[in-house]
């Protein structure tokens, strides 16, 4: 990175964190801290929702996920505009009528306090950990590309984030989050163009997108029933709506930004806003994935992309020269594949259909060979360091992204994942914080708190939460596999939250007692089957959910009876 | 801290689209979108590979 990058960076980060901070410098009350004023039009809450969902590893892994595997993961989002639907339809009404600050504040209106607890209390537990890996993720990265120290990194993420978080609140969050959203597209069509204008001059993007497809990059949609395969249209749609019902619908991070809508029309237009948009977003990231490796076909592309390991690795003395030896094979096998490549577009464009199909055919062929030899240095690389992630398609775009986009652009990608990394944290740690204030502070401690002072304990939840989430990615090193660990986290906690909230909308008999024994039966179980059962950990939203469900009915059925023995005894 | 009161009468009217007076019709538009974009995607997996 160059000074001109840094430049960028710098301004561009520091510029929306200032704006925010001194736009809403004056406003002091509770209402707007919270909720925004009310008066966010449905563009903002739009974007607001989309830069919150969006954290830094998206546009980091994204590219790679294309560049990997192919378009196929876009159906994960299949599912996502029938939840939004249903939360616009259903949850949106209700918790506008009842004018709550938070999605708990709605459980203990419908059922009690002891259920509203338990709700915040599983909310706080999931996303003050996850928090944690938000800051973490994209620091592991940034320091790797940038050559800073890792802590370092956390470190000013955290507390560029944090400060702007308790400074401005909601309004602050969701105003800066359309400038980080701004920031985010402009960088990543920026990226798209200079990406095409870097193919060879005779490759035009029809043939980029030809040569994409040939090696089974562009295969979006899946409609395949065999369960072993990860993305078809059938557990992107099944599996998608699940999943967005409970994130957008009661995770307190989301339900906080859609909420501070102008009014029940523009809360629902900025959620429709993102399920008319996402779906288009993010095949244009993955196609930007496979462009990227059309355009490693003709460029030479590193053996591992995770640049720094490689480096730690190919200069020791004990097998330096073992991979050195290999990325040489690699070479060899994509100077072959070059050849076919474009052998294979010429034969195309005479006419040719069998030499295109035979050339197709070769480059193929050297394709694997070339797959075979990066294998080969994974296993090397993690029998020299355990620890190491081999899956290196996370540095697939940052590695593009340094080595080949001129200075400026670069500066500004760099941008866009400092700005994704601060739309997610600070959404997170608003959120956090207002639920400690409203739910704990406010409902237990405090009931007759004035406003300023639910106020003053929710900045200081919030830089409470921020220095929690701060530590835990300081010390997040220590375990193997972070983001693993935090998805399976959140799939412990988020069936079982999803199942309580689908109680208090659809089973209006169901009361707060049965409710709160149903969802803690149902999170033993989750734990339980976590410990023993040897599944899928993305199940556990599904079971978890289920089990709250029906086990409210089955306890309510049982409490039923016993209050009408109990009223029809002398 | 007392909560603001229920707010039962939010204009349901769907928004500034001439005689379009219920939100179900923008819903239908989004799962129509929804349907669109996997058919678009279906024909442009088949295109291509």
């Amino acid at each position: 990175m160059s000074l001109l990058d840094y430049l960028v960076l710098a301004g561009t980060m520091l510029g929306i964190a200032f704006y925010g901070i001194w736009y809403t410098r004056r406003r002091n009350s509770l209402e707007s801290y919270l909720r925004g004023d009310e008066k966010t039009g449905w563009g903002t809450i739009g974007l607001s929702v989309m830069a919150t969902q969006a954290s830094a590893i998206t546009f980091l892994s994204t590219p790679g996920q294309g560049y990997e595997s192919g378009m196929a993961f876009v159906q994960n989002y299949f599912g996502m505009p029938i939840a939004l639907v249903i939360i616009a339809a259903v949850f949106l009404p209700i918790y506008r009528r009842l004018r709550v600050y938070t999605a708990y504040e709605y459980l203990g209106r419908r059922f009690d306090g002891k259920t509203r607890l338990l709700g915040a209390g599983l909310f706080l537990l999931q996303r003050g950990l996850a928090a944690g890996i938000t800051i973490y993720a994209p620091a592991i990265i940034l320091s790797t590309v940038l050559g800073w120290r890792l802590d370092l990194t956390v470190i000013v993420t955290g507390l560029v984030v944090i400060l702007y978080t308790v400074s401005g609140g909601s309004s602050a969050v969701a105003l800066t989050q359309k400038y980080q959203m701004a920031v985010i597209l402009v960088g990543m069509i920026a990226a798209f163009v200079v990406l095409l204008v870097k193919l060879p001059g005779d490759v035009s993007l029809l043939d980029a997108t030809r040569i994409a497809g040939g090696f089974g990059k562009l295969q979006a949609v899946d409609f395949s029933t065999d369960l072993d395969r990860r993305y078809t249209v059938w557990t992107g749609v099944l599996g998608g709506v699940f999943l967005s019902l409970s994130y957008f619908g009661t995770d307190q991070s989301q339900v906080q930004r859609y909420l501070s809508g102008g009014s029940l029309r523009e809360s629902r237009l900025g959620l429709m806003f993102n399920a008319v948009l996402k779906i288009p977003m993010q095949f244009f990231i993955l196609l930007l994935g496979a462009l990227v490796f059309v355009f490693y076909q003709f460029e030479s592309a590193p053996v591992f992309f995770n640049q720094s390991a490689w480096a730690r690795h190919a200069d020791s003395p004990e097998r330096g020269p073992e991979l050195r030896q290999l990325a040489a094979e690699y070479d060899v096998a994509h100077q072959q594949r070059r050849e076919h490549v474009t052998g294979w577009l010429h034969a195309h464009d005479s006419g040719d259909l069998r030499l295109a199909e035979s050339e197709k055919a070769a480059a193929l062929a050297a394709h694997a060979r070339g797959q075979e030899v990066r294998e080969e240095v994974k296993r090397i690389l993690k029998a020299e360091e355990p620890r190491l992630k081999t899956n290196d398609s996370d540095f697939v775009f940052i590695t593009f992204v340094l080595q080949h986009l001129p200075h400026g652009l670069i500066g500004l990608l760099m941008a866009v994942i400092f700005a994704a990394a601060l739309s997610s944290i600070s959404s997170e740690l608003n959120a956090l914080g207002t639920t400690t204030a409203v739910d704990l502070y406010q409902h237990r401690l405090r009931p007759n708190a004035t406003e300023g002072e639910v106020l003053k304990a929710s900045r200081w939840f919030t830089l409470l939460w921020g220095g929690v989430a701060l530590a835990f990615a300081l010390f997040a090193k220590f375990v193997s596999n972070l983001i693993e660990a935090v998805n399976i986290l959140g799939s412990i906690f988020y069936g079982v939250v999803l199942g309580i909230f689908l109680v208090a909308f659809f089973l209006k008999r169901v009361q707060g007692t049965a409710v709160f024994f149903a969802a803690l039966l149902a999170q033993g179980l989750v734990i339980v089957g976590y410990l023993t059962w040897d599944i899928g950990y993305l199940w556990f939203n599904l079971i978890g959910c289920s089990a709250c469900v029906l086990l409210s009915i089955v306890i309510q059925a049982l409490r039923g009876s016993e209050t009408s023995a109990a009223a029809s005894r002398p | 801290m007392n909560h603001a009161p229920e707010n039962p009468s939010e204009p349901e009217e769907a928004p500034g689209v001439p005689g379009l007076t219920n939100w179900r019709r923008v819903y239908f538009a989004t799962l129509g979108c929804l349907a669109a974009y996997i058919l678009l995607l279906f024909l442009f997996s088949r295109a291509f590979t």
